[in-house]
């Protein structure tokens, strides 16, 4: 028998399952120790079925998080089938191949058990302070040199530690009481979502979430079925050209609409690269290909498995898309954050007004060293681009995207770090003219605050470095990123990545995020938009704005 | 309290007396707290205490704060530049801006406007209205089924726009 939901009853227990799925995120927010997930909420918490079916998640989840566990949870469910599983288990995996594309994120998963029967998952993503490995990633050349790798494996059996693994893990890592507090969050975490779950379903005399689980993923499956049979059938193809050790690539898109199917194929994308961890592995290439065509196809609608079913990725196996065991692939996002904007621009023409221009890539920014009183710091600070200017309205200033993180403030970072944030602006001028502009760009400047000669190992890595990104339908392409290091010593100069070490109050680093890609000819933006700017700041009379010099000297007064 | 290392803290009752045995019972109350909110403690990691909240009752004074703003003789002092507001249903409009603390007292205002000091903005949604009393507090009569005039409504600008 197939149980009915009435519409309302049905919104309530949606919502409960994703207020759940908050409350996990909430908890790793509130417990963690360090300054990549406590501030720049770099993680992801879901819920699951019991058949790894993803049903709910946080809002502030990161996206490509939540687009991987349900690959991880498969994994899992592969090396411990479900039957063998109890209550009490908690089951990691950082595998990069099936969870979010590097070693940093760690998948921690806990079976939830209703009276002996599983009833679903609860799980989260976490990007943790360090894995070990090297910290010069731009020259690693296999997977082995980035770190510790955990294949499935059961963190707790039946609750109880696996302290060997504890101590297996707490062993290779920097800042062991930082990486396992932030561990034990997400085991926390998980456990909150399970109380939460099992009085959710004794609320309603639930013996299965299934039912419910069936019906949001057919509705979510059905809205995603409708969204792409508006689109005309056909292929719309794109191709971004990125910087890869040095040389400039392309990535060919192809978004194929086929009634109510939509394919990615990302044929002919360049060879696996052997240095430099800019390979992305099948896993996480998809959830970005994907997490793009959810934002410009069903915006509005909760996503959970239902949402993925007509989507379809694929790329070359080998090729930097979907590169092959044991590749390096710790800076994967140098090529994952483009495979987003590729699919925005294909779709540019068929969908103008669902689609948004070149977003300037987040930097992320990390410290580590030891201080005066011989205490590990490994703190991260990241500062986002400028939005794309998209048919409806101009770019934001600084936003993460294509990441949920968050700004982690200046005075967190100042406290945490021997450094001075001595700078943290937007950058007049970056957004690239457009009808719509794109969002501004921001700077960064970093210098060492005392003069003890202690090193503070920084990791600066700049996306998109002298690849100007063209805006969409007219628009222009914004200020690109910047990166300049005064005094201090450079041990990378792959042009990757950037390692630094700062010993000295007058060794500094600057970074710039790009501006976004502006929207529509600049011509035809309207005057009052200009004016708004000019009194804002956000452009200048003199300045290198497009728009401002095609309008001439009397808005500029 | 917290974890040392973490970002939140939560609250712990203290217990009465504060004696040598309180910070027995400040653990154990933080581990309970912790758990029930948190599912899991951290034995092993230490513990801080970031504030102390201490309740302390006195005489009330009689405060009066009307001298201690400046007298304003008139609201068209108080207004600024006006700025785009958006109104669900109604879309962008062009809200007149008003600096409260020289928003005289007796004054009146109907929504939408905008009253902006360094603490807080205040909005006036349309069909709202706004009496400021003698001691300069804002006493908003709520009404959502106020229209935006149409004289107010802009169409070149669209919500987000600008920033």
């Amino acid at each position: 028998v197939t149980p009915v939901f009435d519409p309302i009853s049905l919104e309530i227990m949606w919502s409960r399952l994703i207020n759940i799925s908050e409350e996990c995120w909430v908890t790793i927010w509130r417990t963690a120790f360090s300054t990549i997930i406590g501030e720049a909420q770099d993680f992801g918490c879901e819920l699951l079925d019991a058949r790894a079916q993803s049903i709910a998640h946080s809002p502030r989840s990161m996206p490509v998080f939540n687009l991987t566990l349900p690959r991880a949870v498969e994994a899992l469910f592969k090396a411990f089938p479900p039957e063998t599983l109890a209550d009490g288990d908690v089951l990691i995996t950082n595998d990069p191949w099936v969870c979010a594309g590097h070693l940093f994120d760690l998948a921690v998963v806990t079976p939830v058990y209703r009276r002996g029967v599983l009833a679903g998952l609860v799980g989260s993503i976490a990007h943790l302070s360090d894995i070990g490995g090297t910290k010069d990633s731009a020259h690693a050349r296999e997977i082995y040199e980035e770190g510790l790798q955990l294949p499935p494996l059961k963190l707790y059996e039946a609750g109880r530690l696996h302290d060997d693994l504890a101590a297996m893990i707490r062993a290779n890592v920097r800042n062991p009481q930082m990486v396992w507090g932030d561990i034990l969050a997400q085991v926390g975490s998980n456990q909150v979502g399970a109380r939460r779950l099992l009085e959710f379903m004794d609320e309603y005399g639930m013996t299965s979430l299934e039912p419910l689980a069936d019906e949001v993923q057919r509705r979510t499956e059905a809205a995603m079925r409708d969204a792409i049979r508006a689109v005309p059938d056909g292929i719309y193809r794109s191709q971004v050209q990125i910087e890869s050790l040095g040389e400039p690539i392309t990535l060919p898109c192809a978004v194929m609409v086929e009634g109510d199917e939509l394919t990615v194929d990302w044929e002919g994308a360049p060879r696996q690269q052997p240095m430099g961890g800019l390979n992305c592995t099948y896993s996480y290439m998809a959830a970005h290909t994907v997490y793009a065509l959810k934002s410009i196809l069903t915006p509005d609608v909760p996503s959970n498995a239902g949402c993925f079913r007509p989507l379809h990725v694929r790329a070359p196996e080998g090729s930097i898309l979907n590169c092959s065991y044991p590749a390096a692939v710790n800076q994967r996002t140098m090529t994952g954050w483009f495979c987003g904007p590729a699919v925005f621009r294909a779709l540019a023409p068929v969908l103008p007004d669902r689609v948004q221009a070149f977003t300037g890539l987040p930097v992320s920014a990390s410290a580590y060293g030891r201080d005066a009183q011989g205490r590990f710091f490994n703190d991260h600070i990241m500062g986002g681009g400028g939005q794309g200017g998209a048919a409806p309205c101009d770019g934001n200033p600084a936003l993460m995207y294509p990441t949920s993180a968050g700004n982690v403030p200046v005075e967190m970072f100042e406290q945490r770090t021997p450094l001075l944030v001595e700078r943290k602006e937007l950058i007049t001028d970056s957004g690239g003219a457009g009808m719509h502009r794109g969002g501004l760009g921001q700077r960064m400047r970093f210098r060492k605050l005392y003069d003890d000669g202690l090193p503070v190992l920084m990791q600066v890595v700049p996306h998109g470095q002298a690849t100007p990104m063209v805006g969409l339908q007219g628009g222009r392409e914004g200020r690109g990123v910047g990166l300049y290091v005064e005094g201090a010593q450079v041990s990378d100069q792959s042009g990757i990545s950037q390692l630094v070490t700062l010993r000295r109050p007058d060794d500094v680093i600057t970074v710039e995020t790009a501006g976004g890609s502006g929207f529509g000819d600049p011509a035809a933006r309207a005057a009052a938009l200009i004016r708004r700017d000019l009194q804002d700041g956000y452009i200048t009379g003199r300045g290198g704005a497009e728009a401002t010099r095609r309008h001439g000297p009397e808005l500029i007064r | 309290m917290r974890y040392a290392g973490q970002f939140h803290d939560i609250e712990v009752p203290a217990p009465r007396p504060l004696d040598r045995d309180a910070a027995g019972i400040i653990r154990a109350r933080f581990a309970s707290e912790y758990d029930r909110l948190y599912g899991g403690t951290l034995p092993d990691y230490p513990i801080q205490a970031l504030n102390w909240r201490v309740l302390v009752a006195g005489p009330a004074p009689d405060v009066d704060v009307r001298g201690s703003l400046a007298t304003q003789p008139s609201l068209a002092a108080a207004q600024k530049p006006s700025r785009p507001m958006f109104v669900p249903d109604a879309g962008v409009v062009e809200a007149p801006v008003y600096e409260r603390y020289l928003v005289p007292e007796g004054s009146t205002l109907q929504g939408p406007a905008i009253l902006e000091e360094a603490e807080a903005t205040t909005v006036l949604w349309p069909g709202d209205r706004l009496t400021v009393d003698q001691q300069r507090n804002l006493v908003i009569q709520v009404d959502a089924r106020g229209a935006v005039p149409a004289a107010m409504r802009t169409s070149a600008a669209a919500p987000g726009e600008g920033e």
